[in-house]
């Protein structure tokens, strides 16, 4: 019975998606904004002797225990600072745009992490490149371990 | 169509399997001196129609060559039989084997050749590349026992006419089907005077 | 009593005998049905066409060799085997000088030859005939005037046209090849070139991140995405005279532009608060829709050819898999059901087949599926091989890959004949796009 239902909603989800997206947002050309542009670039990057980068696992977004030890010691720094900005990076495997979105998706998860220790989302920045700066280009497991990474840099 | 005449013979055949065992069912209350006259069912061999069925299906080069083996134990099966029950058998029942047992090495015989021809055309036909167009094209030819190929053409079209003159284009290369050389002329005859190619753009 | 089952058995053999003849006449019945031998051909052969381009005659003494031009480009792509010069036994320049026995003693299977004069000036005319040997048939008679320094177009139109009698399919010579190239470190480029890899042309060079080249179907303009605001944005750039405008939106970072084959829309991925999803953005009023809602990655948008559908990458289901939505009521159907990765799927010409990367165990190939079968048939065989773009034509797949680190694009034909390498670039060469048909 319970399988029965089961598929039963398999089969209604593609339809209830297609409800969902029906309304589908119109933003007329007039009102759109301008990017902000990033006024704490100019700002001097705040030295700490903290490891700066959070490892990931392949395809994924999620934080292990590691890393949230590692931005725990951040929170002290960061509430002191005028801005974070989280640069999301992946390992060449993968498509681009698959990637620029997956390396968007972990900076994200370190920000709500940020958040939820108590730092203002507004004072966040997260920008994603994808696989388009990896740290070493060799095409091996070592070196794509050390491009699957989250970079926080406060200002 | 043809998929749906095979299938209606299949279920015909099924049915008279189920008949036929009734009827050997009943035939043991037979005395025994009468048993000797009724035909042994289990004789009347299911592998033929499994061979047909394993031929339609698989056209690959491994089942084909397995195919020849169960065709050449089948022949062994059979010939067996004969020497065994020479003497139990009567006569009728003897000359049926023997068309049986004949049958099948024709079978053989045709399949070997038919693999050869394959081989032969493969090598020859340069298929366009149609990515993700599922046509085929039949060409009807005519040989000499020779092997000479006396006539060819076009049965049905693919409706593409690069793909029909890229079939065309293998045969204009040969003017000879070697393959057919050297076989009982009755075999030729019944299968190969006049046969069918049928070029596929897909396997 | 003993009389009466005597009879009954006798008339049970009697049946048995009937049953039995009736079951060999069926025998034989469905083998006479089968009668006609039928014997199937599908695999065909693994050699190429041979092709004889003759050197075309000339009455005065132009030096360079247009048959050369075009043998290059037939061959190009690995879909012909040219005879050589030395092998051929007669020089014909026309119908009347053509003797078929000639070229039927070197088994070609096509011959192209044609003769050119000057009209006046640098003015040429030129007179060319495709022969189809084995059928002994004429498939092509055509002729061409033009200037004498644009040999390399008039090569190319020829190619195209012998090229479309011989397979059917329209030629591809004169296409472009759009992708970025990323000779060191900091320094990145968005290039043209022709689909041979000369006559490259640097569009837009940056010290930030380029990506996702997309032409539009009048091959006029390139989009494409750029950091150098420090965020992802996307460009619009016209070919000739190089304006760039880029698209205003609410979100801070847009990727993966693909522009509709109809050239009225522009299909983009738009990030806002981290969530990517599908938007088109309408170029004729500049009004932008959603098309996707979920939490998850949407991304890697590609047209269907009659601009109805997109297809895309999403990790709704927790690995990346090819969806495909019908864009009027934003039904959302899944695609791809095997293997750990599938992205960057796009649509054949024909709309019914698809190529994409396929992923397993961190292995990549380039795939190849039809939309509603099941199977992911993988045609390339190195092992980060990722952007696949499809020839117009539909026959010819250029995608990118990597040696030592070192980016390069590859490609093959989709009857697996022939692999090909593109030449080599100063650089690491990635994200080909290939330009829809100039007509």
């Amino acid at each position: 019975m319970r399988s029965f239902k089961k598929i039963f909603l398999l089969i209604l989800f593609p339809f209830i998606i297609g409800c969902a997206t029906q309304v589908s947002d119109s933003i007329s050309s007039s009102s759109y904004a301008t990017a902000e542009s990033d006024q704490y670039i100019s700002t001097k990057k705040l030295d700490m002797d903290l490891d700066d980068l959070i490892y990931f696992e392949f395809d994924k977004a999620s934080l292990s225990p590691n890393s949230k030890e590692l931005i725990s010691k951040y929170i002290e720094f960061a509430k002191k600072a005028k801005a974070i900005r989280l640069e999301g990076h992946c390992d060449e495997r993968g498509t681009r745009e698959y990637n620029l979105a997956l390396g968007e998706k972990r900076a994200i998860e370190v920000k709500n992490y940020l958040i939820i220790k108590g730092i203002s989302s507004s004072k966040i920045k997260v920008i994603s490149y994808g696989e388009e700066k990896p740290i070493d280009v060799e095409s091996s497991e070592s070196a794509w371990k050390k491009n699957r990474r989250v970079e926080i840099s406060l200002f | 169509m043809t998929n749906n005449l095979i299938s209606f013979i299949n279920s015909i055949f099924f049915h008279l399997f189920l008949l036929a065992i009734l009827t050997l069912d009943f035939s043991i209350f037979t005395p025994q001196s009468d048993r000797e006259k009724i035909i042994p069912i289990e004789f009347i061999s299911f592998p033929a129609i499994k061979d047909e069925r394993a031929k339609r299906n698989n056209d690959s080069l491994s089942t084909r060559r397995n195919n020849n083996i169960e065709i050449e134990k089948e022949i062994k099966k059979i010939s067996e039989q004969n020497n065994n029950k020479l003497n139990l058998n009567s006569l009728d029942n003897l000359q049926k084997q023997i068309e049986e047992t004949k049958f099948f090495q024709e079978k053989k015989e045709v399949q070997v050749r038919i693999f050869l021809i394959q081989k032969r055309i493969n090598s020859i036909w340069k298929k366009p590349s149609l990515i993700n167009q599922n046509i085929e094209t039949e060409i009807q030819i005519n040989l000499a026992p020779s092997g000479e190929i006396l006539k060819y053409e076009m049965i049905s079209s693919s409706g593409n006419k690069i793909f029909d003159d890229s079939a065309f284009r293998a045969l204009a290369n040969i003017s000879f089907i070697t393959e057919v050389i050297g076989m009982d002329r009755n075999y030729f005859e019944r299968n190969f005077r006049s046969f069918n190619l049928v070029f596929k753009s897909k396997d | 009593m003993k009389e009466i089952l005597d009879r009954l058995i006798w008339s049970l053999n009697q049946r048995t005998k009937i049953l039995k003849t009736l079951f060999f006449c069926l025998i034989f019945l469905s083998v006479s049905i089968d009668a006609k031998l039928k014997i199937e051909i599908s695999q065909g052969s693994k050699d190429l066409p041979k092709i004889a381009i003759v050197p075309f005659e000339n009455t005065k003494t132009i030096k360079i060799s247009l048959s050369h031009l075009i043998e290059e480009n037939l061959t190009l792509f690995g879909e012909f085997k040219a005879t050589p010069k030395n092998e051929m036994l007669s020089f014909p320049s026309s119908e009347d000088n053509f003797f078929y026995r000639d070229w039927k003693i070197l088994k070609v299977d096509y011959a192209v030859v044609g003769s050119f004069k000057e009209i006046s000036g640098s003015n040429i005319f030129i007179e060319y005939f495709v022969f189809n040997v084995p059928l002994k048939k004429l498939i092509l008679k055509g002729d061409i005037s033009g200037d004498i320094n644009e040999f390399d177009q008039i090569s190319k139109v020829i190619s195209n046209r012998t090229y479309k009698a011989i397979t059917g399919l329209d030629g591809i010579f004169n296409t472009k090849l759009a992708y970025v190239l990323n000779p060191d470190k900091e320094v990145y480029k968005i290039c043209v070139s022709d689909i041979d890899g000369s006559n490259e042309q640097v569009l837009f060079e940056s010290t930030a991140p380029l990506m996702s080249p997309s032409w539009s179907s009048d091959i006029k303009k390139l989009a494409y995405v750029s950091f150098e605001k420090g965020y992802p944005e996307i460009y619009m750039q016209d070919l000739f005279s190089g304006n760039r405008e880029s698209i205003k939106t609410l979100g801070l970072s847009n990727s993966a532009p693909v522009w509709s084959p109809d050239n009225k829309k522009l299909a983009f991925v738009m990030s806002m608060s981290g969530n990517p999803d599908i938007y088109i953005y309408n170029l004729k009023n500049n009004k932008i829709s959603r098309h996707t809602t979920h939490y998850g990655i949407d991304t890697e948008p590609a047209w269907s050819p009659n601009s109805k559908k997109l297809l895309f990458t999403s990790n709704r289901s927790g690995s990346p898999q090819i969806y495909e939505l019908t864009i009027s009521s934003n039904r959302i159907k899944r695609i791809t059901l095997d293997g750990d990765y599938n992205a960057r799927a796009s649509y054949f010409p024909n709309g019914k087949d698809i190529v994409l990367v396929h992923g397993n165990n961190g292995i990549f190939h380039i795939g190849i599926k039809n939309i509603r079968g099941r199977f992911i048939n993988t045609i390339s065989k190195t092992t980060l091989d990722e952007s696949p773009t499809i020839s117009p034509n539909g026959n010819i797949i250029i995608y990118a890959t990597k040696n030592n680190s070192q980016g390069y694009l590859a490609g093959l034909t989709l009857d697996g004949k022939s692999k090909f390498r593109l030449p080599v670039k100063f650089g690491s060469v990635r994200e080909p796009s290939w330009s829809p048909l100039t007509n």
